[in-house]
């Protein structure tokens, strides 16, 4: 049977949702980036975060007033995942809008031809 | 592979910067231009689903970890231009609010995982799937794109290995060579994500790869959705 685009807007979203909920359990070894790094510069100067760090609101994938690590993990995880939504449902919007002024100057154009 | 600021130098960021968004640019009109409604409405939730699996770092030999990349896994689901742009989104996401690669290295970040590990590997997996009828089965598909999804962390990681040696941190040779030797591992983790991931939703939800497997392969491959699943 096939599915409807809400659908599979559901199923990947539940998916992005219980991803999240397993985030606590990604490894801790630096990645492949920062075990490359690591060999070349023995300072931690490289994976700290730049000045104004502080600023970041999910800094490390961590909300500052939860204390609980596994739970402030997967709360930022879902904010995350309900910012990428939002931010796409503008772009969503904007490309929707563009695409509907493309046509419409299509639409237009025979009769500004002469 | 999130490159943090004060790792590369300004020159680096400024020139992977220019690329990247030039590519965006082009990538956006693009996607203005397909008029695809369907990828359009499901791409926050298949966004928000490799923003999540990016998250979960796997740990591999060496002392390492790697996790999911993603890009290519975007350009076939959502095609190449809005599966680049949802790479530059949550890049973007991960940079501002979660401090997980620089706001400076956005470009370079979006240059490695976007450019080298969306739209290159997508354009060799399109070259290679017409060559043979075989990948346009379901086995052979997903044999393909994980075969596609290994080489977009490769190519990423040697852009990054590459960076990282003009940069001056290390030797370019010696950078390349470290960053895509732990990558070559790492990318086994993406080529097995891939295929599972691939093989559910393929069974799941066969409307998303119509245009790769099965008779559909041979219509509208610029589709990701096929005309029948936006009704």
């Amino acid at each position: 049977m096939r599915k409807s685009r809400n659908s599979i807007f559901i199923l990947f979203f539940i998916a992005a949702v219980v991803i999240a909920l397993f985030s606590p359990y990604a490894s801790q070894n630096p990645d492949g980036l920062d075990w490359t790094v690591e060999k070349y510069r023995k300072t931690e100067a490289l994976v700290e975060r730049p000045p104004g760090g502080a600023a970041f609101l999910f800094a490390d994938y961590k909300v500052p007033f939860i204390k609980s690590e596994p739970v402030s993990t997967v709360v930022s995880a879902i904010a995350g995942v309900i910012i990428v939504l939002a931010l796409f449902r503008v772009l969503s919007a904007f490309i929707s809008r563009r695409r509907e002024e493309r046509s419409d100057k299509a639409v237009r154009q025979p009769d500004n031809a002469f | 592979m999130h490159i943090p600021d004060g790792l590369l130098a300004n020159n680096v960021n400024y020139f992977c910067g220019a690329v990247s968004l030039s590519a965006l640019y082009c990538c956006n009109r693009a996607a203005i231009k397909e008029a695809d409604d369907s990828k359009l409405s499901i791409a926050g939730a298949v966004t928000a689903f490799v923003f999540a699996a990016q998250m979960i770092n796997f740990p591999i030999a060496f002392g390492a970890s790697g996790h999911f990349l993603g890009a290519f896994f975007l350009a076939l689901v959502l095609g190449p231009h809005l599966g680049f742009i949802s790479m530059a989104v949550i890049l973007l996401i991960q940079a501002i609010f979660f401090a997980d690669g620089g706001i400076v290295a956005w470009g370079s970040n979006l240059f490695n995982m976007g450019i080298a590990g969306g739209l290159l590997p997508y354009a060799a997996f399109k070259l290679v799937h017409k060559s043979s009828p075989f990948f346009s089965k379901k086995r052979g598909f997903i044999l393909l794109s994980s075969a596609a999804g290994y080489a977009s962390v490769v190519a990423a990681s040697f852009c990054c290995g590459l960076e990282i040696g003009l940069s001056k941190v290390a030797g370019v040779y010696e950078a390349v060579c470290s960053i895509t030797f732990i990558h070559l591992v790492i990318a086994l983790g993406e080529a097995a994500i891939l295929s599972a991931t691939l093989g559910l939703l393929s069974a799941a939800m066969p409307e998303l790869f119509e245009p790769y497997v099965g008779s559909g392969a041979d219509k509208t491959p610029e589709n990701g959705l096929g005309e029948s699943a936006a009704s």
